[in-house]
């Protein structure tokens, strides 16, 4: 992986005992440079300290996740989001990620892996969940019927391809492997997703929010 | 007692040749009978040729239930009945004994005209089913043509002034033939009916009895090894043998079972969940698509539950990932553990899980199962069924 300065990281989560494990399976992996339990205290923490990513659970009391990345949209600010949660509720990780969050895993991931998700993001990368390119998959590639709005609306085959391996499971370097391409290309592909994910007509993530029945 | 099985759209008349050669060339059966009558009148060949064809009721068994033919392309076939039956009469004039010219072509266009003359509709018509005035009237209209058609063909056989000496040879060569078939051949047809139904009923029990067999190999024999592992907790043993208890019970009794008429989403969680208590792993599920599960899905979703379960015991790993696609198609799994793999070659052939529970399974469901896995690389189970309209 990147042999670069250890990302610096804020870890927002409302639970005090959550935000020590995490921190404590990370290690030296990063260096956590701040801490926040709701929408100011982050808003604070990220401002004081200009990490490169912030660990942003998507439910804070009596709020979202997805306000932090709202409150600070206008600054200008250089930092990544990457989305943590319990939640496997599509329409809280949809929304935080299409809020600007470069990714969201859950909190089943073991520390290893989570270092590496952190790193991932810091690089300006994608980080899907098995969850994630779930939703992404249903949500993209529904009735093949109805006419498509816009390019970024669909995926081309290959990312479709990448999506599935990323929900059955597979690590990018697996997918890269099984697919017979660089891990570049996984990573571009998968950015690419995240990218039409973030962008595309509201249409086609509305009518897939009603189908299931989120709105 | 059970009846042999009806393998036959039509009946059979006599021995059921002509109903069989009918139904290998997908047309009805009466142009088909009628060609055996005139040809037998001609000389006895029909009935030869009905001798002939014994062997074809040995068709039978391997021709797939078929769609009647359909209305449309009748008429073309029965014509082509008639120009073989013709071409055979000329041929059978020119070259065999026993043609009397006034015998066999009256019969011909009697049988010709009857064969024309018959309602289309009489293959499909509804039983008991009502019919429109229109469709009455037309039906009444066609049974007096037809009968009308056969008087007249009766009448021309007496006007034509036969030789009674003709008719009298023709008609008993007729007779003798048919009941020396019928003689000679009706025990052993009796004999192949009953082995035919027999060999059927066979079969249907065992599959009853594989089906069986996985069912109770993935539910009361599973149970039983947990219930040998964790003879240390009574509390979860008796909430083990009380869920086994229940679900057998429900199985036997075919109370329906909780998984029907929910969704496919809905009923892989509930899946997911029942292994997730019963074996104390996580399942990551991730699952794209949904709707009602009918029981292909049902059968991919119980495969699935025996690979989860195969991956619970044997992979080493709590975590296990299940990944469930459901298309306008197909329906696809994937159930994958990242523990200590094995080879396939090492699985021990009396081990049904693998063989019975999944991949026989999947096979009985049109489907595919396949199985990756090797030391250290842990295991990847992809189940696809392609599912029709």
């Amino acid at each position: 992986m990147s042999a670069g300065p250890r990302p610096r990281v804020v870890v927002v989560d409302d639970h005090r005992l959550f935000r020590a494990g995490v921190i404590a399976e990370l290690g030296d992996a990063v260096e956590v440079v701040g801490e926040a339990e709701d929408v100011p205290s982050a808003v604070a923490a990220i401002e004081a300290t200009l990490p490169d990513v912030v660990l942003l659970d998507v439910h804070l009391p009596g709020s979202s996740g997805r306000e932090v990345i709202d409150a600070l949209r206008d600054r200008g600010l250089p930092v990544r989001f990457l989305g943590l949660s319990v939640s496997d509720a599509p329409e809280d990780v949809i929304d935080l990620v299409r809020a600007g969050a470069r990714g969201y895993v859950t909190k089943h991931i073991d520390g290893g892996e989570l270092a590496e998700a952190i790193r991932r993001v810091a690089d300006g990368d994608a980080v899907f969940s098995p969850h994630l390119a779930g939703f992404v998959l249903d949500a993209f590639t529904g009735t093949p019927s109805e006419p498509v709005a816009s390019e970024l609306d669909q995926l081309t085959p290959r990312e479709q391809q990448v999506m599935q391996h990323l929900a059955r499971g597979y690590a990018y370097k697996e997918i890269a492997h099984e697919l017979a391409i660089s891990l570049k290309t996984v990573e571009s592909h998968a950015s690419a997703v995240l990218r039409k994910l973030q962008l595309s007509s509201r249409h086609q993530l509305t009518r897939w929010a009603a189908q299931r029945k989120l709105l | 007692m059970e009846r042999p099985a009806r393998i036959d759209g039509d009946e059979p008349l006599v021995l059921g040749v002509a109903a069989t050669v009918a139904r290998r060339f997908d047309v009805d059966v009466l142009p088909v009978r009628a060609a055996f009558v005139v040809l037998t009148v001609a000389g006895g060949w029909g009935a030869v040729l009905y001798a002939a064809l014994w062997p074809a009721l040995v068709w039978r068994r391997e021709l797939p239930e078929r769609p009647r033919p359909s209305l449309a392309a009748l008429p073309a076939r029965r014509f082509g009945v008639l120009v073989a039956t013709a071409g055979a009469l000329l041929v059978l004039r020119s070259e065999a004994a026993g043609f009397h010219d006034l015998l066999v072509w009256p019969t011909a266009v009697v049988g010709a005209l009857l064969v024309l003359g018959w309602r289309e509709l009489n293959l499909d018509a509804p039983a008991g089913g009502a019919l429109t005035p229109d469709e009455a009237r037309s039906h009444a209209a066609r049974s007096a043509g037809g009968l009308l058609l056969v008087l007249g063909g009766f009448a021309y056989l007496g006007a034509a002034d036969l030789p009674m000496a003709v008719l009298r040879d023709g008609l008993v060569a007729v007779a003798v033939v048919a009941a020396g078939v019928l003689l000679a051949f009706a025990p052993w047809v009796v004999q192949l009916t009953r082995r035919l139904a027999e060999e059927r009923r066979e079969r249907i029990r065992a599959d009853e009895r594989a089906e069986v067999a996985t069912h109770l190999h993935d539910s009361v024999l599973q149970t039983l090894t947990l219930l040998q592992k964790r003879s240390d907790d009574p509390q979860l043993m008796a909430a083990l043998a009380r869920h086994q208890e229940r679900e057998l019970r429900r199985w036997l009794y075919s109370a329906p079972d909780p998984h029907d008429g929910r969704g496919f989403r809905e009923a892989i969680e509930a899946m997911v969940a029942e292994v997730e208590d019963q074996h104390l792993v996580h399942v990551d599920n991730v699952t794209v698509g949904d709707g009602p599960v009918e029981p292909t899905l049902q059968t991919v979703i119980y495969a699935a539950r025996e690979a989860l379960v195969n991956a619970a015991k044997f992979s080493g790993e709590r975590t296990l990932s299940l990944y469930a696609e459901l298309r306008p198609g197909y329906v696809e799994l994937y159930v994958r553990d990242r523990g200590h793999g094995f080879r396939l070659e090492d699985v021990a052939p009396d081990r049904k899980g693998i063989s019975d529970s999944i991949v026989a399974r999947l096979d009985r469901a049109g489907g595919s199962a396949q199985v990756r896995t090797a030391p250290g690389a842990g295991t990847e189970v992809r189940l696809r069924v392609e599912l029709t309209a």
